[in-house]
């Protein structure tokens, strides 16, 4: 089996839904960050073989995503391409199929990006209710699942776990703040936003020409504000709606020693799994510890764990259920030490390259693994685990 | 190193456009395949299902991710993870690759993997209105769908199939006769009997019935109809009567490791020996099929004559034919026709996109464990301009 290592990573800033990236589409925010990632990481197009690209939104106008960016990018005709989808952990999962298939020896060099839009967020419609012409466009409702005590919100979701789990309003905003706190102290020192590769925004006759370099954070005070259904969940302990796109450049290590290229981590393992629905936010317990046997690895050698923090609550009963099941405490683990969702958003499939990025960053200092994690929608979670070279 | 094997494959009677599944969303018909996989094989009793890998051209209706619902619809445990792996047609063949290498690197044991779409259900996509685009922004024509960025790229797939029969000098009597053989090779084959075990009845609850035959097939067409057909643009190839359907349906294989299907009693049937997908030019994507294909060839160290069984998806008969141009031409040997597509394809059974991959790794079983041959080759071209191809090894020798 072959050494799988992450070489670079590339991404737009992440702006908030209305922000300065609303008029593009999922497709051409993956265009965009594609030309940037390519120029940034000093790679030819003809070297690299398969482009994994993912969208938790799906993208109106591009039939076949991955297809549709690898051509808007200019690539070669032969290169390949292929869309992995598994909503919040979208990047996660293509990251580990990247892997299974540069390991595997079938490629050398894949890129692996996701990029969503809320702003552009397709509504669908049926067609085969008659008379479509006489009655006004009726929007979908697309469910999580099929059954109706599991089809939940990721806000209800977190008001039934927090419940169940015994979580309280006050520990939530104390998560939410401190995420934005620990955020802007990296983003001071200079540890995260790096990556970034600035959007500008043309000038129109009304507005100057805009530089975005950084990321739409939530500046709220999680305290303040009123719950949204009646549980602990409010606007300022969940994470809020941002856009962008990005990539990881992921080699063989033998390829990215004959390139000349300084690899950032070694890919260890991944895992996927399944629970409840109504239960989603925990999903990403069971897939960490999926991730860590596959891995031969135990709790306590993990220096850094990066979970993409949807809500706050999603967040502590995580830690919670993994203590749970592995008889031991979380509550001195390096858990998003850089801060996470809460403070830069939710965004989508974009949330596994900023997870790699914060987790890469962290593992310099921390300690040898990583073990990057998401719950996603339906009850499903994925993991991934990095090792520091 | 792991083996990957599949011990069994099977589908929905594929339904017409309106037809018998036409009330069903593509995850509603997949939900149910994937229960009569598992009542079949009982799988849930004798061991753990650990993935669905899976995929849907057409948005789905009532799902937002797909996969998941359909595991759920499935009655599989809520411990199972779903993966929505997707490449337009070839998206089964995709999803079989991705879960291969996920077994084969140890990560995943059991795997249920297929597709499903339903062109009944075809939906129209609006911009959302979340952001500051007015509510009255939506209008009844759908949005432009494009598969390919570049305007001279993005073509329709009849307008590709013509280009493809032009380019690779293909005549209408060709694709013609074509067509024919592939409605006469599926009817031979169901009279035979060696077709029709694979179909999962689906019960259609709006209309109270089990659709158990599929709806596309012609088996009393004659070549003169065919030949009387007009063509779809003027002075193209393309007909009605030589292109794949857009159909309804759903199609699932259950792999795992030879292992753990010889410890739970299940006969290992076909080896997963290598797969391959490569681009090419979305105008002339059905060619893609030939360069994928031809990539496997050569991981997998074979020459075109070492395959007994060649199944590739007929989404039209001029795409068939150039592809195997292309792979004469380039590999430099004779194709054997006997050994394409034996049983028909897509233009007599139909094609429900995604599920298609799924179908067809099914016939090529069949085959096989009928001929006794050694090695099949599965390919799809798919929109936007990606083959994909998966070689497998027959076990049951």
């Amino acid at each position: 089996m072959r050494e799988v290592v992450l070489v670079n990573i590339s991404r737009t800033p992440l702006c908030v839904i209305g922000g300065a990236l609303k008029d593009k589409t999922a497709a051409q925010l993956g265009i965009l960050a594609l030309n940037n990632a390519v120029e940034k990481f000093g790679i030819a197009k003809e070297d690299v073989n398969t482009i994994f690209a993912s969208s938790a939104n799906h993208d109106l106008n591009a039939v076949n995503l991955g297809r549709y960016i690898t051509l808007g990018g200019e690539f070669p005709m032969p290169t390949s391409s292929v869309t992995v989808e598994m909503l919040e952990g979208s990047t996660l999962a293509a990251m580990n199929h990247a892997a299974s298939k540069i390991a595997l020896g079938l490629d050398d060099v894949c890129l692996v990006g996701g990029m969503d839009s809320w702003s552009q967020k397709p509504a669908f419609m049926g067609t085969d209710i008659v008379p479509y012409k006489l009655i006004p466009p009726q929007m979908l409702v697309q469910k999580n699942s099929p059954f109706e005590d599991e089809e939940m919100d990721h806000v209800e979701v977190s008001d039934r776990i927090a419940k169940l789990y015994c979580v309280s309003r006050e520990e939530c905003d104390e998560v939410a703040a401190k995420s934005r706190e620990d955020h802007a102290k990296a983003v001071a020192d200079g540890i995260i936003g790096n990556e970034i590769v600035p959007y500008v925004v043309p000038a129109t006759r009304k507005t100057p020409e805009i530089t975005v370099a950084t990321d739409d954070v939530f500046s709220g005070n999680a305290q303040e504000y009123a719950p949204l259904l009646g549980g602990v969940c409010t606007m300022g302990n969940v994470a809020h709606m941002t856009e962008g796109a990005g990539y990881v450049l992921m080699m063989s290590a033998e390829k990215a020693k004959s390139m000349g290229l300084k690899p950032l981590a070694r890919w260890v393992g991944g895992a996927d799994v399944g629970c409840e629905p109504n239960v989603t936010g925990v999903a990403a317990a069971y897939s960490n510890l999926k991730a860590l046997k596959y891995a031969g690895l135990s709790i306590k050698d993990i220096a850094v764990w990066e979970n993409n923090q949807l809500t706050a609550a999603y967040d502590i009963c995580t830690r919670k259920e993994m203590a749970r099941q592995a008889y031991t405490s979380m509550k001195n683990a390096n858990w998003n030490g850089l801060g996470g969702a809460l403070a830069v958003g939710n965004s989508g499939s974009v949330a596994g390259i900023w997870l790699a990025k914060a987790a890469i960053s962290e593992m310099e200092d921390a300690g040898q693994y990583a073990v990057l994690s998401s719950c996603c929608g339906g009850g499903v979670g994925v993991s991934t685990i990095l090792e520091k070279l | 190193m792991r083996e990957v094997v599949i011990v069994e494959g099977v589908r929905s009677a594929f339904g017409k456009r309106g037809g018998g599944l036409k009330d069903l969303a593509g995850t509603e018909i997949a939900g149910q395949v994937i229960r009569g996989l598992v009542d079949r094989t009982n799988i849930l009793e004798r061991g753990h299902v650990d993935d669905v890998f899976m995929g849907n051209v057409i948005e789905d209706e009532k799902s937002l991710f797909s996969p998941r619902y359909a595991a759920q619809l499935g009655g599989l445990p809520f411990d199972v993870s779903a993966t929505y792996v997707e490449m337009q047609c070839g998206s089964a063949i995709t999803a079989i690759n991705h879960a291969a290498w996920k077994i084969l690197m140890g990560m995943s044991d059991i795997a249920i993997v297929g597709g499903c779409d339903c062109h009944s259900k075809w939906l129209a996509g609006g911009r959302y209105t979340m952001s500051n685009t007015p509510y009255r922004d939506i209008s009844y024509a759908p949005t432009a769908a494009r598969l390919s960025p570049i305007d001279e790229q993005d073509t329709n797939m009849i307008q590709n199939s013509d280009l493809m029969g032009k380019k690779w000098e293909i005549s209408r009597e060709a694709c013609d006769e074509y067509a024919y053989n592939s409605q006469q090779r599926l009817a031979n084959a169901f009279a035979n009997g060696w077709l029709g075990d694979e179909i999962v009845p689906v019960y259609n609850p709006v209309t109270g019935k089990y659709i158990t035959k599929d709806e596309h097939p012609r088996p009393d067409v004659t070549l003169e109809k065919l030949k009387a057909m007009k063509p779809v643009y003027e002075g193209g190839v393309t007909t009605a009567g030589n292109a794949s359907g857009r159909n309804d349906g759903a199609a699932f294989v259950l792999m795992m490791t030879k292992e753990k299907a010889l410890e739970l009693g299940f006969t290992p049937r076909l080896k997963w020996v290598t797969g391959a997908d490569e681009g090419y030019y979305p105008n002339l994507m059905g060619v893609a099929a030939a360069y994928s294909n031809m990539k496997a060839l050569r991981q997998a160290g074979l020459k075109m004559a070492d395959v007994d069984v060649y199944e590739c998806n007929e989404a039209f008969a001029a795409q068939n034919l150039a592809v195997i141009k292309e792979m004469e031409t380039v590999m430099g040997e004779k194709m054997n026709m006997d050994t394409w597509n034996p049983w028909g394809g897509a233009i007599a059974i139909g094609h429900p996109n995604a599920a298609s991959g799924a179908r067809i790794t099914t016939f090529a079983m069949k085959q096989l464990a009928l001929s006794g041959g050694k090695y099949a080759c599965v390919s799809s071209c798919c929109g936007g301009g990606m083959g994909t191809t998966t070689i497998f090894e027959n076990l049951e020798r």
